[in-house]
């Protein structure tokens, strides 16, 4: 802009109003202007924006209420867990080794009833054993007098009657 | 033709029945408009489609603007009005600060964007926001604790007598004087930044015939000043208004 335009400008608005001149028209725009803005602003902005910073302040407080209040519940819970964990570690324990100690006594008496039978069994077998032993040797007993008398018969070449027979061998026993 | 400096800073600070538009003839405002009011109608149309159509009021998570606009609305209420007033009168009063910021803050920031003029450096503008002040400090003081209550503030106790035919006197100016720095303040801050640019600007033209790059760079760096000043000022005007306005609401403390 160079110093003419500058000047020419300035020179244009003829109806300048004196600096620093009161302007009654003005002062009382101003206030209109204030007090219409203050009311209305008031109304739609101020009042609502206010009450919706406190309402926001004390949903705010609450939330921090309720997340300290969640908190300490959580806290109070996470020791119940605990404790409930500590408790059921404990029972467990306490009941594997009430387990452990039934097995053992179920075991040892196991173990003595088995040896009991197994006694037991080997008594009858051994009884068994001994009768059959017995019996064997009566049976041998007798087969031996037969096989005697048979020998016997042979060597003297006589055919004993019934009577005799009985008799002889009855004599040949009682000496055995 | 020389270059009138004076005229070219004066015309561009006055308040005017013309709008300047660039490369077309200025525009005449119907009487009684003028250029400042026009700005102060902007403010009013601008603030309330911010705040009823930009504003999101049923946000859960408020985001963007209306985060932005919470954020300045908890400033007013928590660090001007409640400090100032106390708990109870700071929340009640909040809405007339929340509204002194934002209105002087547009009109400010108004003034820094192209074709567009301050008019918060127009002194009827802050004067009729000062009485506005004013008004609170004094007939809301008198409407809140009483007309006895409110000598209180002129009067202060634990002051020896002879003492008081000075302090009376100095407590009546001090209502008004406070009235006028607030008015003054604002005013000159706001006219302050924008005779700065205009007179670099005026002097650039008057040393080099034309605009060089070296004064763009300084009018720029004045300007982003003056974006910051726009803040504060309107942070000033606010905040000191509600001190005054505590002031005489509690005059014991």
């Amino acid at each position: 802009m160079t110093n003419e335009t500058v000047h020419e400008v300035a020179g244009q608005a003829h109806e300048q109003i004196a600096f620093m001149s009161p302007e009654n028209t003005l002062v009382l725009l101003t206030w209109a202007v204030f007090f219409g803005l203050l009311i209305i602003l008031n109304k739609f902005a101020w009042k609502p924006i206010l009450a919706g910073l406190d309402q926001r302040e004390e949903a705010i407080r609450q939330s921090v209420e309720k997340a300290e209040q969640i908190q300490r519940e959580y806290e109070q819970l996470n020791q119940k867990r605990q404790q409930i964990l500590d408790e059921s570690y404990a029972q467990a324990k306490e009941i594997v080794a009430e387990a452990r100690k039934g097995a053992q006594n179920a075991a040892r008496v196991i173990e003595e009833k088995t040896k009991e039978e197994t006694q037991i069994m080997i008594e009858n077998a051994q009884r068994e054993i001994q009768a059959t032993v017995q019996r064997a040797r009566e049976d041998l007993r007798k087969e031996s007098v037969d096989l005697a008398i048979q020998l016997a018969g042979k060597l003297i070449e006589k055919n004993l009657d019934e009577k005799d027979h009985q008799k002889l061998v009855d004599d040949l026993v009682r000496k055995i | 033709m020389v270059f009138d400096f004076q005229n070219h800073i004066v015309h561009h600070m006055q308040n005017s029945y013309y709008w300047q538009l660039p490369f077309l003839p200025p525009v005449a405002l119907p009487a009684p408009l003028t250029l400042h009011a026009l700005m102060v109608i902007f403010a009013f149309f601008f603030l309330l489609i911010l705040f009823c159509f930009f504003y999101k009021k049923n946000l859960p998570v408020p985001t963007g603007i209306t985060n932005l606009l919470e954020a300045v609305v908890v400033f007013v209420r928590d660090d001007i009005a409640i400090t100032s007033l106390g708990e109870k009168d700071g929340r009640r009063m909040t809405p007339l600060f929340c509204t002194f910021f934002f209105f002087i803050l547009t009109l400010n920031v108004l003034g820094l964007i192209p074709l567009f003029a301050t008019a918060t450096s127009n002194v009827n503008v802050t004067g009729a926001l000062a009485m506005v002040t004013f008004s609170f400090m004094v007939f809301g003081a008198i409407y809140k604790n009483g007309f006895k209550a409110f000598l209180r503030v002129l009067v202060p106790s634990g002051v020896p007598f002879p003492v008081l035919f000075l302090v009376v006197p100095l407590e009546f100016m001090g209502l008004f004087i406070r009235t006028f720095a607030l008015m003054i303040r604002l005013f000159a801050n706001m006219l302050g930044g924008h005779i700065t640019i205009a007179v670099l600007i005026g002097l650039g033209v008057l040393f080099f015939g034309v605009i060089t790059v070296p004064v763009v760079a300084l009018v720029l760096m004045i300007y982003l000043i003056e974006v910051l000043i726009a803040f504060i000022q309107a942070y000033v005007f606010t905040l000191l208004s509600a001190m005054i306005i505590g002031q005489t609401y509690h005059p014991d403390h």
